[in-house]
């Protein structure tokens, strides 16, 4: 059987951020057969349709880029026409806040998404309980960042916790934006860089949590929105390449 | 405990904004934010009745109903209707919605359930009652329709629970007895045009009365003997002594949606199904589907075939079921399975059956079907030995099993599953001997071909006396008795190659003091739902303990409706709903069971049991050719 594997990039948001890393490859299958595209299912005694993700993204977090790989039954003449085609009749079927971005071929020895894509940014909104000032948020940030070892606990399956140092996965934290005025809400936006992979990962949630914890920042986490911006392939130089666009 | 009622929130924005904050900390958020594949959102202003379809129990329970993607659908159909859908928060959520003042809500618009016109209860089973109440609780809206004015909403129920609808009587302002695909609408008609009149409740109950299928709680009065037994029950002017089931005539042309919602996160039935048959001609004693579901009618291939066809297209959905209370039985069914797979193998959509009743099932057709494959045989003897086999009147022999299961074997299955229920009516230790020499059989079976590593599970549920079955008059073991009967069976049953699994014994006797129970229950259900219980359907949520305290504080003896053998002169407490089988036909196969008689299938002996041809006839296919009787 002739088989084409393509790259698309996506968004994830509205409603759609609440649908589980795990049910992803449901939903996708789904569309694509009512979108009428043949997927490539895997040999064996239970076929499994060929579509792969990247690092999971949280439920509840939305994303401006998210990435699949999905592996198609149909062979093509005119590539470039057919994957603009396919990704017109693709978005028809796909639930409100997941856009299609971009689309591209993958070379046949191209390596997985979960085994290339190691950088994840974050934008976050978050709102505090008190008032706090730029000093203070700049401060803590500068002093979270400076500890050699930032242990956080993780809830394993029923009643087993362990704990993991996720220092080393927070390569930057940013204030980008703050909003302090007396009256409302205080509220910043903040940026992390972070790395992430089949080594692990640490969630913005969970940073925040500990910037509560161990800074004293009266963060107020219920009310924390979190945006994956992008996903990237770090090269030798430290340069981040888009995981898509890299193919092109 | 605090009533959360007085202050909760009303406006849908408010109550979106609140749930984003919640969601993050709740188990599975998919369950509360609805924006499925496939969703209808209509216009509120532009609609005249607004109706909420509530299943009472989690989301994923809730999804997998076919009365609801029907109804759904349905109801949706028509212009100047509306219907959108609630399910029961699971506990978690439960929480932090009272914390927040949040009701509980329509998926489609945030809408609480206060702002809908028709509140509609699916009721599948007696165990998600505590459920119904506890979802009125947390909407703010008084749990009896005496407490409720014209400002509530109308709150409705059917399923096949409502066959008995006693034990809610008093919380219910209607019950719609038997199938709603053609009466629902016509009900939703006369609210419509009394809402637009500004007429009373009283008046429209009045009017909807009048209506096949529709039971008016309200409009009856209990009189009791000294012994606790019925005296009499006195219908008002206008209503009917017996309200009588409706049923879809024309089954084969009936509604049927193919645009159905396709949910994210999974379902426990995340699949199409199609409906191949509605009703059963096996005329099994203990089952009350067998009965309130007469008469069969099947479905066309050539409907199910275009029905497939479409489903596929509107839902993307990669496995279609065969459903029915006995797939095997659909005159059909080789035709069907055999063009769904040819024609959607290369779609990727794999073809399934229930797992229930493989008993007459062709090995060769099962092993072409995927999920059949997966999840492993199944078979339901039911009982242990040929005697009560005959009692229940399941017409399947030891050698059917044994033949099935060695071919089963033979073509590669590892493992089988076989269903009883101890328990039963007659039941002696001879008949639970009689399922562990079975379970043993067939392990000989397979180690005779050779599988060592075959494996039995062997399931035993409690047998639970349920209205307008043969069996209703019969007391239930009690759950001393129960308890020790899975014991024995536990001891007798070591062996590594055999899984053996029972059912609570607790949650068994309360469901059948539910299943027969009369409407002086709804004070130990009121009792039960203030005290916290809720999912007793789910064995981590059952409490019995406070179930029994529930029982004492109320003065209800539960042996009076569990364990007490009812008497056949006795006016039962469901006497004045009819499924169309008649009390005389129910009696005369209970007698027959008690003499270890068996009734042949109707498919080939009319029964006479009372349903053909007034309720409807039967409807059979046989190739192109379509007869009835």
């Amino acid at each position: 059987m002739i088989s084409l594997k393509i790259r698309l990039a996506y968004t994830k948001k509205k409603e759609a951020k609440y649908i589980a890393h795990l049910d992803l490859t449901r939903m996708f299958d789904r569309a694509l057969r009512r979108a009428q595209i043949q997927v490539a299912f895997s040999e064996g005694f239970n076929p499994h349709p060929k579509i792969a993700f990247g690092p999971p993204l949280p439920v509840g977090v939305e994303s401006e880029r998210e990435f699949v790989d999905i592996e198609l039954q149909e062979a093509l003449g005119a590539k470039g026409a057919f994957l603009a085609e396919m990704v017109g009749k693709m978005q028809k079927q796909l639930p409100p806040g997941i856009n299609l971005l971009d689309a591209a071929l993958r070379p046949k020895q191209d390596k997985a998404l979960m085994a290339v894509i190691n950088r994840a940014h974050y934008r976050a909104e978050v709102p505090f309980k008190e008032a706090v000032t730029a000093d203070i948020l700049d401060n803590a940030c500068q002093d979270w960042l400076a500890r050699e070892e930032v242990l956080i606990e993780r809830t394993k399956e029923k009643n087993k916790k362990n704990q993991k140092d996720v220092r080393p996965f927070v390569k930057k934290l940013q204030i980008l934006q703050t909003q302090l005025q007396a009256n409302e809400q205080s509220r910043a936006i903040m940026f992390f860089d972070l790395v992430t992979g089949n080594q692990g990962s640490v969630r913005p949630l969970e940073i925040l949590a500990s910037l509560a914890e161990l800074e004293q920042l009266p963060v107020d986490l219920p009310g924390v929105a979190v945006v994956r911006v992008g996903l990237y392939v770090e090269q030798a130089d430290g340069a981040l390449l888009d995981p898509l666009l890299m193919l092109k | 405990m605090p009533e959360p009622n007085n202050e909760l929130l009303q406006d849908r924005e408010l109550i979106r904004r609140k749930i984003e904050r919640i969601l993050p900390e709740v188990m599975k958020p998919g369950r509360y934010v609805g924006g499925e594949w496939n969703i209808i959102q209509k216009d509120w202003e532009k609609t005249d009745v607004h109706t909420v379809f509530v299943f009472p129990d989690v989301y994923e329970v809730g999804m997998s109903n076919l009365a609801l993607r029907i109804l759904y659908g349905l109801i949706n159909s028509y212009q100047e209707f509306l219907c959108e859908r609630a399910f029961a928060p699971w506990p978690d959520m439960e929480q932090k919605m009272q914390q927040e003042r949040i009701p509980v809500y329509a998926l489609e618009s945030s809408r609480p359930l206060m702002d809908f016109d028709v509140v509609a209860f699916t009721l599948q089973y007696e165990l998600s009652y505590t459920n119904v109440l506890n979802i009125l609780r947390l909407s703010g809206i008084p749990l009896r329709t005496e407490n409720r004015g014209e400002q509530h909403p109308w709150i409705i129920a059917g399923g096949p629970c409502v066959y008995n609808p006693e034990p809610l009587a008093p919380f219910i302002d209607f019950f719609l007895i038997g199938e709603a695909e053609e009466q629902y609408p016509a009900i939703l008609k006369v609210i419509q045009q009394h809402k637009a009149e500004g007429r009373t409740k009283e008046q429209t109950l009045v009017e909807l009365v009048k209506l096949k299928g529709v039971y008016v709680p309200g409009f009856y009065d209990f009189e009791y003997k000294s012994d606790g037994t019925i005296a009499r029950v006195k219908a008002r002017d206008g209503a009917p002594a017996v309200v009588t089931k409706t049923v879809v005539q024309d089954f084969d042309a009936a509604y049927f949606p193919e645009k159905v919602i396709v949910p994210y996160m999974e379902a426990v039935h995340d699949r199409v199904m199609l409906e191949v048959m509605r009703g059963c001609t096996r005329g099994c004693r203990f089952c009350q589907a067998g009965m309130i579901y007469r008469p069969l009618r099947e479905r066309s291939a050539e409907r199910l075939l275009q029905q497939a066809q479409k489903s596929v297209a509107e839902t993307g959905y990669e496995e279609i079921s065969l459903v029915s209370l006995s797939t095997s039985d659909y005159s059909c069914v080789n035709k069907v399975l055999e063009e769904l797979m040819c024609e959607m193998q290369q779609k990727g959509v794999s073809v399934s059956l229930p797992s229930l009743r493989l008993d007459s099932f062709d090995v060769k057709i099962a092993e072409q079907v995927q999920k059949v494959r997966k999840s492993g045989l199944t078979f339901a003897p039911e009982a242990g030995t040929q005697r009560l086999r005959d009692v229940i009147n399941k017409g399947v022999t030891e050698e059917d099993l044994l033949r099935t299961a060695e071919a089963a074997f033979e073509a590669g299955w590892n493992g089988i599953k076989l269903y009883y229920m101890i328990g039963l009516p007659t039941e002696t230790y001879e008949d639970l001997d009689g399922i562990v020499d079975q379970a043993g059989k067939v392990l000989a079976i397979a180690r005779k071909l050779g599988r060592k590593s075959a494996r039995v599970t062997v399931s035993a549920s409690s047998f639970v006396p349920k209205p307008h079955t043969p069996f209703q008059w019969v007391a239930q073991d009690t759950p001393e008795i129960l308890h020790q009967k899975q014991e024995y069976l536990k001891k007798k049953l070591r062996d590594r190659r055999i899984k053996f699994l029972y059912h609570d014994v607790g949650a068994s006797f309360i469901e059948a003091i539910l299943a027969r129970g009369d409407r002086r229950l709804a004070a130990l259900l009121e009792w039960a739902v203030q005290a916290g219980c809720k999912f007793d359907g789910w064995t981590e949520y059952f409490q019995l303990e406070l179930w029994q305290q529930g029982l004492k504080e109320t003065g209800i003896d539960p042996h009076f409706y569990a364990n007490r053998q009812f008497e056949l002169e006795e006016i039962l407490p469901w006497d004045h709903i009819s499924s169309g089988v008649t009390k005389d036909y129910l009696q005369k196969e209970y007698q027959k069971a008690l003499a270890a008689e068996v009734t042949a299938d109707c498919r080939r002996v009319c029964g006479r049991c009372g349903v053909c041809p007034d309720i409807a006839r039967t409807v059979k296919f046989k190739s192109e050719r379509r007869s009835s009787g």
